[in-house]
């Protein structure tokens, strides 16, 4: 006999709705029906104004990747504008703030997957390390999740060579605590027990479903936007994409856990890189949007894409995002189907799901 | 799991890492960005502001010379401070506490430089003049200057 049940919309693995009939066959489930559009807000018809506040808009799309969102809508725009060149500078500090935004999204992720399996302690550890990121923010940008430092042009605020030296302090603390969740995390055999084997996603599919971001790179699937298309400082400082080969929950966290210390690595290589330059922070546009451009950044969760065209005009045309969440949803059903109930939340959480981007 | 044992011992000795929230107030960092406040006597009533506002939370009203903060709508994004042309808006680092009203927060602009306020003045002394019967010459002269 069959059951039907509704994972969802409320659920305390996720922390936003998204709905999942689930066909049973006992434990084991047999359909998927997936459901997701609770959170649409219409940001995108809402982009069609003025393209400076466009950059505090595209912070709005998702709290966890914000410097990721606005940084690739700002490259987006600046694209479509003649004769506008990024101060060095400008480029340092963004990348810089998106390594470190990639270290806290990945302590997040990594302690709610944990918490999703029963492990609220190293799920409050991890989000006591977060907390030290996002004091950071806090020192840099000031704030700590919406951080507003970006511009059409530029950036808004500098880091200081006081202010390098304290993130540079951060890097050794921040990685010595890594380093002891890292012990806790991967030697631990209750946790690898669970999750091993669980979800697998083989790399045949991966490719066919398209995933992006640490699904595929956990699937052996060596693709990372930094490293094929490389964007901001990327063209100078290399980043080797880093690969697992099993395609299951464990294989997709521990790629988390390694990029936490890949993050780490090239804040370390890149705040050197400020002595020196000019204090030019801002590059003034002279023309004003006109055409087409695309952005592709990678976020925590994957490939993230920024679809801008002009009309000549203070308000922009059209804009389109194609968001990583939005590229990974299509292969939580398929790795779902088959699996045990027990499983189900597990088994998404490892997706890093964040619905505010899915439905935008 | 040894591991997480001796963490678990490390914590139980350990003074508590959170903070008591409510009763002891979150200390910011220098640079938060909080708060805008308007300074009225330098304001000059340009609109760039509002023009600029991404919440569009600053309504700047000419005709009674004030402007309208609604201070439970801002972002704290800081593009006014950035776009003023006298500096008269500056950004604070204290938040506001949690309120049941909505926090708006209306400031009279007294600014004599503002063109609004300036061309008022002007026509009442020439009510004045007027009303005295003896127009004055220097007046009209100056508002052409």
């Amino acid at each position: 006999m069959r059951t039907s049940i509704q994972f969802g919309p409320q659920h305390p693995v996720w922390i936003e709705p998204l709905r999942l009939k689930l066909t049973m066959d006992g434990e084991i489930v047999k359909g998927v029906d997936l459901e997701a559009g609770y959170v649409h807000r219409g940001l995108e018809k809402k982009f069609e104004w003025d393209y400076n506040k466009g950059a505090y808009l595209s912070e709005r799309v998702c709290a966890i990747c914000t410097q990721h969102h606005s940084t690739c809508y700002c490259l987006a725009v600046e694209g479509t504008m003649a004769g506008l060149e990024l101060p060095r500078r400008a480029a340092i500090i963004r990348t810089i703030m998106l390594e470190l935004e990639r270290l806290h999204s990945h302590f997040l992720a990594i302690g709610l997957t944990l918490e999703s399996i029963g492990f609220e302690n190293l799920f409050m550890l991890c989000f006591r390390n977060r907390e030290q990121v996002l004091d950071v923010f806090e020192r840099t940008t000031g704030n700590r999740v919406l951080h507003g430092i970006n511009i059409v042009g530029g950036v808004t605020r500098n880091i200081g060579p006081e202010m390098g030296k304290e993130i540079l302090d951060f890097c050794d603390d921040i990685e010595k605590r890594a380093r002891d969740l890292e012990k806790m995390i991967v030697n631990s055999y209750t946790i690898k027990e669970r999750m091993q084997g669980v979800g697998v996603m083989t790399e045949k599919m991966a490719k066919e479903l398209g995933v992006v971001g640490p699904v595929a790179r956990g699937s052996n699937v060596p693709y990372d936007v930094r490293h094929a298309a490389p964007y901001l400082l990327y063209k100078e400082v290399k980043v080797t994409p880093i690969v697992e080969k099993d395609g299951d929950c464990w294989a997709r966290s521990l790629v988390r856990v390694r990029e936490i210390f890949q993050s780490i690595d090239l804040i370390r290589q890149l705040v050197p890189l400020l002595e020196g330059t000019p204090d030019e922070l801002f590059a003034k546009a002279k023309a004003m949007p006109e055409g087409e451009n695309f952005a592709r950044v990678e976020a925590p969760r994957g490939e993230l894409f920024y679809y801008v065209r002009g009309k000549k005009s203070k308000e922009l045309d059209r804009v389109k995002i194609r968001t990583s969440t939005y590229g990974n949803g299509l292969g939580i059903a398929p790795l779902i189907k088959g699996s045990y109930l027990a499983d189900v939340g597990l088994i998404t959480i490892t997706f890093d799901p964040c619905i505010g981007c899915f439905d935008r | 799991m040894l591991d997480i044992l001796e963490n678990i011992l490390k914590n139980a000795v350990s003074k508590p890492y959170t903070s008591n929230y409510p009763f002891t107030p979150y200390q910011h960092f220098p640079g938060t960005r909080a708060d805008v406040t308007f300074d009225g006597t330098k304001c000059i009533l340009c609109q760039l502001c509002q023009r600029s506002c991404p919440a569009e939370c600053i309504i700047i009203h000419k005709e009674e010379t004030t402007i309208e903060y609604l201070n439970t709508q801002c972002i704290r994004c800081g593009t006014c401070v950035r776009v003023c042309p006298t500096n008269a808006i500056s950004q604070n680092e204290v938040y506001t506490k949690p309120s049941r009203e909505r926090l708006t927060i209306y400031t009279l602009v007294t600014n004599e430089n503002a063109p609004i306020i300036k061309k008022r003045k002007m026509e009442a002394a020439k009510k004045a003049a007027d009303a005295e019967g003896k127009p004055v010459p220097d007046k009209p002269e100056e508002a052409k200057k």
